[in-house]
């Protein structure tokens, strides 16, 4: 069974080495944090939050893959996984959530030869959720940019003050970052499992791990490797562009990309409209709350190059997820794998 | 605790801080008085305080080391870090330009003509009023960024007027007729290196206001 989680288990290694330079970045690349106190500190917030908050996206992934058998979980995670790694090396800014929904719609195209309705429906929410997560992001970093320069105005802080909470602030906003991050994007890594039975519930003492929870930890895992072993090389390139934004700006960017990605790790019902959690992008979310910073302090010169490449890979990931899923499920029938 | 936030930290630096802006106000005191000896023609004075002078700016050499070492021990955030090494690196400039100004009276034996004393003295009243607002830029800079500004117009007044008695000393004394050209070229480098001692106060309170601005959202 091991041989089959290895594909999820492979995609939240590559969250953990890709995402924590997204809430950890500025705190370590600018030496205020050690890397293995941030490390330490991801791996237990994202565990947390993927076992406590993971449960709700997971069964949202769960719907949409709906799989039947071990090896089609582990060939759309394989093909997801091979996708992100691809696209990683061309430079694009690759989202995991993307890479994982396109190779489920990859294996519903191949299982059913057509998405029927409620799919479509869970779809158009997905996209939905995927197209307002920047937007929310740079709308909140507005808000609380604002806010800051409200109170700084009324508040001045001495400089010494001022840094004390700043560091405070960042490694507080990493903290919550990896809760959300957690509890969002831990249905990427072991969604697909979900409803498959793997696991039974255990109760220990008057806690109940439910599967959902034992993947989570299973994923949790995962993810802390990735942390520990190949983060602190993403975050010294990544975090060390972010530091010329500023110690205010990373921490308005972390902060509201984690509201953000933390308001999906949740299900919201709104009467007549049931919004499920849903999987988004950190980094996405991270990009629009640099974008929002950008546009209220006057910066007119956005980066264009950047924007497009988000907008290919927007496009290019679940196109290219779905259709490697849907050819390798293709060659393990002919092949009789 | 993730990282060292300890507020005595930050109080030391704080008091090497008070103590270097306390050394650099005495440092435009001594070359007031020490210029005020030389113009008196009082050599034993001009010698003392050339003597403080020199104390005085080791010991503000000292002090930036100090702190320095201070700075680069704490888990500072890249930014403050820059600030406030950027602030001791532009305002050391000051107190090297006074003992190299005082030093060179001496070396150069400079003969002053009595009618420029009154604007040689009234410069280096000049330069004392402008290291207090430097002074002040610079503790509104660590604790009132907003009140920055303000005073750095204040200082950009001081300086003009500073300029206006620099040209004023230059017109006269090149309003010598009899005077040798080699003795008006010396005089006018000496009130151009008195005079330099304002602009280099401005220089620190602008960059001291574009610092500031990043910090007021």
């Amino acid at each position: 069974m091991l041989f089959w989680l290895a594909g999820g288990l492979l995609v939240g290694w590559s969250l953990g080495a890709n995402n924590t330079a997204n809430v950890f970045g500025t705190a370590v690349a600018s030496r205020m944090l050690r890397f293995g106190t941030a490390a330490g500190l991801s791996a237990i917030f994202i565990v947390l939050g993927g076992v406590v908050n993971g449960p709700a996206a997971m069964a949202t992934v769960s719907e949409l893959a709906n799989v039947d058998t071990l090896r089609v979980a582990f060939t759309s995670l394989l093909a997801a996984g091979l996708i992100v790694a691809v696209m990683t090396r061309a430079g694009m800014p690759v989202s995991i959530s993307q890479a994982i929904v396109g190779a489920l719609i990859g294996y519903r195209l191949f299982a059913h030869g057509s998405i029927d309705e409620s799919t479509w429906t869970l779809l158009t929410k997905i996209i939905l959720a995927w197209a307002a997560s920047p937007l929310l992001a740079a709308s909140l970093a507005v808000l609380m940019y604002k806010l800051l320069a409200w109170t700084f105005r009324r508040l001045p802080m001495p400089l010494f003050a001022l840094d004390r909470w700043l560091r405070f602030g960042l490694v507080t906003a990493g903290c919550y970052g990896a809760w959300a991050l957690g509890g969002n994007n831990m249905a990427n890594v072991v969604g697909v499992y979900l409803g498959l039975d793997l696991f039974a519930a255990v109760s220990i003492g008057p806690l109940e791990l439910s599967e959902a929870r034992i993947l989570a930890l299973f994923g949790g895992a995962a993810i802390s490797l990735g942390v520990i072993t190949y983060s602190r090389r993403v975050i010294l390139t990544v975090g060390r562009d972010l530091v010329k934004l500023d110690a205010i700006t990373a921490l308005i960017a972390v902060t509201a990309q984690a509201v953000v990605v933390d308001f999906f790790a949740h299900a919201w019902d709104f009467g007549t409209f049931v919004f499920p959690a849903i999987p988004v992008s950190t980094s996405q979310a991270m990009v629009g709350a640099v974008l929002g910073i950008g546009v209220v302090r006057g910066f007119q010169e956005v980066n264009k190059r950047l924007l497009g490449h988000i907008a290919l890979s927007w496009v290019a990931t679940p196109f290219a997820a779905a259709g490697l899923t849907y050819s390798l499920l293709l060659w393990t029938r002919v092949s009789a794998f | 605790m993730f990282f060292k936030g300890a507020s005595g930290r930050e109080k030391q630096i704080q008091a090497k801080l008070d103590q270097y802006f306390d050394a650099l106000r005495q440092i435009g005191c001594r070359h007031r008085e020490a210029l005020i000896g030389y113009l008196d023609q009082d050599e034993q004075s001009f010698t003392n305080l050339l003597e403080a002078i020199n104390a005085l700016e080791s010991r503000l050499d000292g002090i930036r080391r100090d702190i320095e070492m201070e700075i680069y021990g704490r888990r500072l955030l890249p930014d403050t870090r820059d600030d406030v090494l950027g602030l001791l690196e532009s305002i050391d400039k000051i107190p090297n330009r006074i003992q190299s100004v005082t030093r060179n009276l001496q070396l150069q034996n400079v003969d002053i003509p009595s009618p420029l004393k009154g604007d040689l003295r009234q410069l280096s009243d000049h330069i004392v009023e402008a290291i207090q607002i430097l002074i002040e830029i610079s503790n509104a800079f660590l604790s009132k960024p907003a009140e920055v500004r303000d005073l750095v117009r204040q200082l950009s007044r001081l300086e003009h007027e500073a300029d206006l008695v620099e040209e004023r000393a230059i017109a006269l004394v090149f309003d010598a007729p009899d005077r040798e050209l080699a003795h008006k070229i010396q005089l006018q480098g000496l009130i151009d290196r008195i005079g330099s001692i304002c602009d280099l106060a401005e220089d620190v309170g602008d960059r001291l206001m574009v610092a500031s601005l990043k910090r007021v959202l």
